[in-house]
């Protein structure tokens, strides 16, 4: 209770810090939702703890948390823990058995259902094999076992998407409306990560940063390259397309430019293929190069 | 529940809309406005000029790319300087700034430009720290072109020099 009460006041330091003027209005509606919240989630008989239901909460909890959203690359650690555990993990009990699931998984190949008991080792881990119970989120389950593809640059996008489709014609918390509230809250935040994980799988910019990222290589976020051939061409393309507004133009620039994506995606796939991560870096950061080009001539069509 | 979606959608909607238009109106400085509004010294050099020495730095993360051109006379002055830049409103500002600071100023003088400097100055927020990096790194990336420049042109004296300089 008094995180959730010094996190909201955190809120307001942060609205006030930043809406100064003329953003009361909001504050006030902030003030309300907290309150709200910090009641549904904390019953006043202790004896009955209640789950977050993922309907019950989502006016409040993911109105927060979309508010958040442009707080959070300024400064990760104000954003309160709870907004996002919300689902997941409530009630007491749930978050004993959850630990004892992925404690157990740390350690070695011995991972339970929560619900029979029955190892659950092997498969997306989303679903348990023996009494097709849904399981707490993983996050030590990589996007391309969650779809049980081969983890490889090259990815099948009509495969992805079927097998995405049909994970969330089973996990889909809609699906759920006769389940218990604990698995309601299980299938809110797979169906949630499955989504993200899909797009991230699904561009081939941020699917070759997902895998080097597994890889243990972070594509420096924020640092500066001084490739001169690239940017060199780089600022050459950027020039040409500086004056152009006339569409037919645009999109002659605009196949050149996909030419240029596809090619460098071959070569991603290769690299990848060999195991040479120092190369796919740098053509990484190129095919970065190119997707702005794009963007960019999307903005003036 | 259909209208708790509802309500949801809005809620979010509203919040979303209410937040974007505050940072739209407080993102940028009024410094980083004046310098991208009528940003100093937008050009190019020859860069095939002996006297001329060009930066090119790129941040990959946010696809910017930045040209900064100095031009140097006899006594290691850099006497004129300009810059393109393809990226955000920080950047460009950043290269702006920087052109105007490097004019006039010795060569070695110059590279004690650090980017917390051009940061303060535009009083750029955390998250847009690297694109004064990025003015930094082209600044001197321009000195360092300039000088394999004169190195590889006069021989093996001068050579020496500036590899004692670097």
């Amino acid at each position: 209770m008094r995180r959730q009460v010094s996190s909201s006041g955190l809120y307001r330091h942060f609205l006030t810090r930043n809406l100064e003027n003329g953003a009361e209005k909001s504050v006030r509606a902030l003030n309300s939702s907290a309150q709200f919240s910090s009641t549904s989630r904390f019953p006043d008989s202790p004896g009955a703890p209640q789950i977050a239901h993922p309907d019950r909460n989502s006016g409040t909890s993911q109105g927060l948390l979309s508010f958040f959203q442009p707080v959070r690359c300024l400064d990760s650690s104000a954003r309160p823990r709870h907004v996002d555990s919300v689902p997941r993990s409530s009630v007491i009990e749930t978050r004993r058995r959850s630990f004892v699931a992925t404690a157990g998984n740390e350690k070695g190949p011995s991972k339970k259902c929560w619900a029979c008991e029955h190892d659950i080792l092997g498969g997306s881990g989303l679903f348990c094999p023996s009494c097709d119970g849904i399981q707490p989120l993983d996050l030590s389950v990589d996007h391309f076992t969650i779809f049980g593809i081969e983890r490889s640059f090259k990815v099948d996008s009509k495969e992805l998407e079927q097998r995405y489709k049909s994970l969330q014609k089973k996990l889909h918390p809609d699906l759920m409306s006769s389940k218990s509230q604990k698995e309601q809250g299980y299938s809110a935040d797979q169906s949630s990560h499955v989504i993200q994980a899909y797009f991230q799988l699904l561009k081939p910019l941020s699917r070759a940063r997902y895998l080097l990222g597994l890889h243990g290589i972070k594509v420096d976020e924020e640092g500066t390259i001084d490739d001169p051939a690239l940017l060199m061409e780089i600022m050459e393309i950027r020039e040409s397309l500086e004056d152009v507004s006339d569409a037919k133009e645009l999109q002659k620039l605009q196949a050149q430019n996909a030419l240029r994506i596809q090619d460098t995606e071959k070569v991603l796939e290769k690299t990848f293929a060999a195991g040479d991560l120092k190369k796919a870096v740098s053509w990484v950061q190129r095919l970065a190069y190119y997707n702005k080009v794009d963007e960019e001539i999307v903005r003036k069509l | 529940m259909l209208a708790q979606i509802a309500r949801r959608v809005s809620n979010t909607g509203f919040q979303n809309a209410n937040g974007a238009l505050i940072t739209l109106k407080r993102a940028y400085h009024e410094k980083v406005v004046e310098h991208y509004n009528n940003p100093r010294n937008v050009g190019s050099f020859d860069k095939n000029d002996p006297n001329v020495g060009t930066g090119l730095v790129g941040a990959p993360a946010c696809g910017d790319v930045m040209k900064l051109q100095i031009k140097v006379d006899d006594e290691g002055n850099i006497v004129d300087s300009c810059f393109k830049t393809f990226g955000c409103g920080s950047a460009i500002a950043s290269s702006s700034v920087a052109t105007e600071w490097v004019k006039g100023r010795p060569m070695d003088e110059v590279l004690t430009i650090k980017n917390s400097d051009i940061a303060k100055h535009l009083s750029l927020p955390p998250v847009k720290l690297h694109c004064s990096m990025l003015a930094e790194d082209a600044i001197k990336a321009a000195v360092r072109d300039y000088k394999e420049k004169k190195a590889k042109a006069a021989g093996s004296s001068s050579d020496d020099r500036a590899e004692a300089a670097a």
